[in-house]
């Protein structure tokens, strides 16, 4: 039975991450409406709740157009780059423990050394299907967005790796459930590492194309930037990824910094293991839900970034401030140990 | 000529701490955060519709006398003050038939036609008819198949008018400017925001 | 052939991987288009960290598909797509004589790795790090416990010698103040 567990863990997985699209999709328009004195979707059930599925079959009953000008192998292959590097980043990403047949048991497909690498590696290829899609569409303003975002990505990338660096140092391991299990054995670790997690925070914002760190698209300019020229499912492919790519910042987030599945004061309550181990996965989930909302809240509130205002930031602001997060953490340990 | 160059200083905050920008986003957040929780001000569309003002400027009506017959002598002053000239008017004359029931009328148009794509909907029409003859309703929602049919013809446009006014038999109060006295009239009245019935699960 | 198969039988994944590998590496190498070469590239990149993963070195792997696919592939296609290369063809125009130099040079090589492959082909004997020692310590503690005490100088040197990249990008890059 037990060989078994990565390959259900791996299903409830993915089914979880795409179903959480439609459901931020839906906290995306409904929030953000209620930000503006609007009520957002109303019209498809009851309290608009199914106009994620009105969405997807809109999406998918349009007209699939693919411009006689563009590349056409690469115009096809970059939204299903969008969406592979989203679902191949569950691999290595533990959502909680489980008590089955008696035995502890970690909620994660691959067990692996390094964790927080494999997933760095993994969503750096996000760039590809950007930098793809904006050659292929042949296409000045497509160009033109997908180059910003490759630079930019790659620029965030940076202070990225070096933020979660001290909280690596901290813990001694690359491990994400060693992370995890540090924090449930002390404190959060926005508490070890307040710095490194703003830095991480930032530049996940940037990584995942957000507001206001959505260069890329920056409809205002360049007319929705390295998606112009898609439309139907290639269209929604692109969402799909982004939107499993912040719910995996999410999740990166609430694992690296909020205490994963921790907790408070649940542990001293004395309940079944596995009653409290469920309440912890909710736990984890509800940090997860609030980081969506989150994104949606800064979306509203921060205007956009200049370009290179942009580039400023993450060279000369971040990553210098990354750095000294490291050597400060290196020198508070020295002295401390 | 000499490229004018306008030095621009960046703001920067009063201290350090602000210039982190770490408390000024915080705060932005908490002034977002609270527009969250504000009543929205939304309008259920098709089930209730606003109530345009009287002297809302929306769709063009010819209207009529007393008697039912149309007010316009074609004297062409609408089409001369037409800034975007998409009022078409062709006058005859008005015969014997006109002469006797019409106080002296000499002109009277057989064709009046007015494109609704091309109008922008300035009212200067309005302003300058002597007649009375040319004026505007609140209807706006215009949607048709093709162009043509948004050109209006005279029938269609006296048409109009008949519509409008059986949804506003005091149309001609409008005219004369006595908004005041007209807060009981149907101008204000029509459909009310507050009474009509919001769709959906609210 | 049955010696391969008996290679083939303990680690399978090792060769399929490399097969692949090298199909793209051709690949990569016939294409006309740069951008489709560049891609191909990233795929043999990939190919190489399953190969590093099947040596139960997972840091190297991670790393490869961070550093190269994740960045430097990037700025290589950066370069070609701003540039507009345009078909290779042209570029194999211009290149004149040295055609069959160059062709001639590729031969040699490939006879010495075929030869090296010869002589050395086949499991060899344990070195200092087997892959049960790896897998007490980990892969990770053991690469940072050897970087950071034997091989501390050639590691210096080699970031010293990046740095020095970087700054001469940087003042090459700069405009020259008048």
């Amino acid at each position: 039975m037990e060989i078994f567990y990565p390959y259900i863990f791996m299903g409830i997985l993915l089914v979880t991450w795409l179903t959480s699209v439609p459901v931020m999709v839906l906290v995306e328009r409904k929030v953000s409406g209620w930000l503006q004195y609007r009520v957002g979707p109303t019209r498809v059930g009851p309290w608009g709740l199914l106009q994620p599925i009105a969405d997807a079959l809109k999406f998918l009953s349009k007209e699939d157009v693919v411009p006689h000008h563009v590349n056409k192998w690469l115009y096809i292959f970059a939204p299903a780059l969008m969406v592979f590097p989203a679902f191949f980043v569950i691999g290595v990403i533990p959502v909680g423990i489980l008590t089955l047949g008696g035995k502890e048991i970690l909620v994660q497909i691959g067990h692996t050394n390094i964790g927080i690498l494999y997933v760095l590696a993994v969503s750096s290829l996000v760039v590809y299907s950007i930098t793809f899609s904006a050659w292929a569409s042949n296409n000045k303003y497509s160009l033109l967005g997908g180059l910003r975002s490759a630079a930019q990505m790659m620029s965030y990338e940076l202070p990225m790796g070096l933020s979660i660096l001290g909280t690596i140092m901290l813990v001694g391991s690359l491990r994400l459930e060693d992370i995890v299990n540090f924090q449930m054995n002390s404190a959060w670790g926005i508490v070890w590492q307040p710095l490194g997690a703003l830095i991480f925070i930032v530049t996940a914002f940037a990584e995942t194309n957000r507001l206001p760190f959505d260069l890329a698209e920056a409809e205002a300019e360049l007319v929705g930037g390295y998606h112009t020229e898609y439309s139907s499912m290639k269209f929604a492919m692109f969402f799909l990824g982004e939107y499993c790519n912040m719910l995996t910042a999410s999740v990166m987030i609430t694992l690296l910094f909020l205490g994963g599945w921790n907790v408070p004061f649940v542990q001293g309550m004395n309940l079944e293991p596995l009653t409290q181990q469920v309440i912890q996965i909710a736990g984890l989930a509800l940090k997860v839900v609030f980081l969506m909302f989150f994104f949606v809240w800064v979306r509203w509130t921060l205007p956009r970034f200049r370009y290179d205002q942009l580039m400023n930031f993450g060279w000369k602001t971040l990553i210098p401030l990354a750095l000294a997060n490291v050597v400060i953490t290196a020198i508070v340990m020295a002295i401390v140990s | 000529m000499a490229v004018s160059v306008k030095n621009i200083t960046v703001p920067r905050g009063k201290n350090w701490v602000d210039n982190t920008y770490i408390i000024p986003v915080i705060k932005g957040l908490i002034i977002t955060l609270r527009h969250m929780f504000k009543k929205p001000i939304v309008l259920y569309y098709p089930e209730n519709k606003k109530v345009l003002p009287p002297n809302y400027r929306g769709l063009h009506m010819l209207t009529r006398d007393e008697q039912g017959r149309e007010k316009c002598v074609a004297c062409e002053m609408c089409s001369t003050a037409c800034p975007a000239d998409c009022i078409r008017i062709v006058a005859n004359d008005s015969g014997d038939v006109w002469k006797d029931n019409f106080e002296n009328r000499e002109k009277h148009p057989i064709v009046f036609e007015i494109d609704e794509l091309r109008c922008i909907f300035c009212g200067m029409c309005v302003e300058a008819c002597p007649e009375d003859a040319i004026d505007m309703t609140d209807m706006h929602n215009l949607a048709d198949y093709t162009r043509q049919d948004f050109i209006y013809d005279k029938e269609r446009l006296l048409g109009v008018y008949d519509e409008y006014i059986k949804r506003h038999p005091d149309h001609a109060k409008r005219r004369d400017g006595e908004f005041k006295a007209m807060k009981n009239s149907s101008y204000f009245s029509v459909v009310s925001v507050e009474n009509a019935k919001k769709p959906g699960g609210h | 052939m049955d010696s391969f198969m008996q290679y083939f039988m303990i680690n399978p994944v090792f060769y399929i991987f490399a097969g692949i590998a090298v199909l793209l590496a051709i690949a990569m190498l016939t294409m006309d288009n740069p951008v489709y070469s560049a891609i191909f590239m990233v795929l043999t990149f990939f190919c190489i960290s399953v190969i590093y993963i099947t040596l139960e070195a997972e840091f190297i792997a991670a790393i490869q598909v961070l550093v190269y696919t994740g960045a430097i592939m990037v700025l290589f296609l950066f370069v070609i797509m701003l540039l507009n290369l345009g078909r290779e063809s042209d570029l194999v125009e211009r290149s004149g004589p040295m055609k069959y130099i160059s062709i001639l040079l590729a031969f040699g090589i490939l006879l010495q790795i075929g030869f090296a492959a010869k002589v050395t082909f086949g499991i060899g004997e344990k070195g200092m790090y087997p892959i049960e020692q790896v897998r007490l310590v980990g892969n990770t503690e053991t690469i940072a416990s050897l970087l950071f005490s034997q091989y501390v100088y050639p590691f210096e040197i080699a970031s010293v010698l990046l740095l020095l990249g970087m700054v001469g990008a940087i003042i090459i890059s700069k405009k020259k103040q008048e």
